[in-house]
């Protein structure tokens, strides 16, 4: 049985191309979508994702205020960050919220993969490094 | 027209990243393509309408939307531009028209280089 996700991204023409990306992993099925931190809370209140692929950067409700609401209403919750920025900074304060996982935009499949397997498994892994000049 | 860069410039593209994007498929692939190169000329236009009418909100989204799927297909350059502008100060209205023509240049020289890796590809082989 395949393990279940939920894509969490205002931009669809991103969305699209994660899902097809992780649609390739044998053991991992992308469920449903959500394009804000609204919609994203809602959908998590009906049905629980085996995992959950957050955008930090959205118009109203960002990723960071969004996860730590989904943290404290359904703890347990398995959530990947992505962001295009992968500053230490960021790191930490995503870190106080509960998230297990941050990986950039830039990841290639493998990353995408570790992250994911990390996580499902009951990990931590973030790919974050000092800020860039 | 040629994008501004130098030698000292990073690469047009992440070979990497774009070796993901083999795996989703040919179709699949050239789906998502064939939405990226209709939807960044739009996008650009949209910049530069910002820049025009001096909107650092507008600028920053847009900016911050472009950079999400460009950096999706591996397009570093553009990515490291757009990144700039998202996070710089604003550019004087005058130069809004200089500053859409260099990222035009600069994605239709990515765009090109993305066709040239597309031929290195074993999967998307015809």
């Amino acid at each position: 049985m395949k393990h279940s996700v939920l894509l969490v991204d205002d931009h669809q023409l991103f969305r699209r191309g994660l899902r097809m990306l992780i649609n390739t992993f044998e053991d991992f099925e992308v469920v449903d979508e959500a394009t804000s931190g609204d919609e994203f809370l809602s959908k998590l209140g009906r049905s629980r994702p085996d995992l959950v692929m957050l955008d930090i950067a959205m118009p109203g409700m960002d990723g960071i205020e969004a996860a730590g609401l989904a943290m404290a209403r359904y703890p347990g919750t398995k959530i990947i960050t992505i962001s295009m920025y992968r500053d230490l900074a960021r790191c930490d304060k995503l870190k106080t919220t509960g998230v297990k996982a941050f990986i950039p935009k830039t990841a290639d499949i493998s990353e995408v993969r570790t992250a994911m397997e990390t996580v499902l498994a009951g990990g931590s892994y973030f790919a974050c490094r000092q800020a860039e000049p | 027209m040629q994008p501004t860069t130098t030698p000292a410039d990073p690469p047009l593209l992440d070979a990497n990243k774009l070796g993901s994007l083999a795996v989703i498929g040919y179709p699949d692939y050239l789906e998502l393509l064939g939405d990226l190169v209709r939807e960044v000329p739009e996008q650009l236009t949209k910049l530069k309408r910002a820049i025009e009418q001096q909107s650092k909100d507008d600028l920053k989204t847009t900016a911050h939307s472009m950079l999400g799927i460009l950096a999706y297909f591996g397009c570093l350059a553009m990515a490291r531009r757009l990144a700039a502008l998202e996070h710089g100060e604003l550019p004087p209205a005058s130069q809004a028209a200089a500053v859409e023509l260099d990222l035009r240049g600069l994605w239709e020289a990515s765009l090109a280089a993305i066709k040239e890796w597309e031929k290195s590809v074993p999967e998307f082989a015809v």
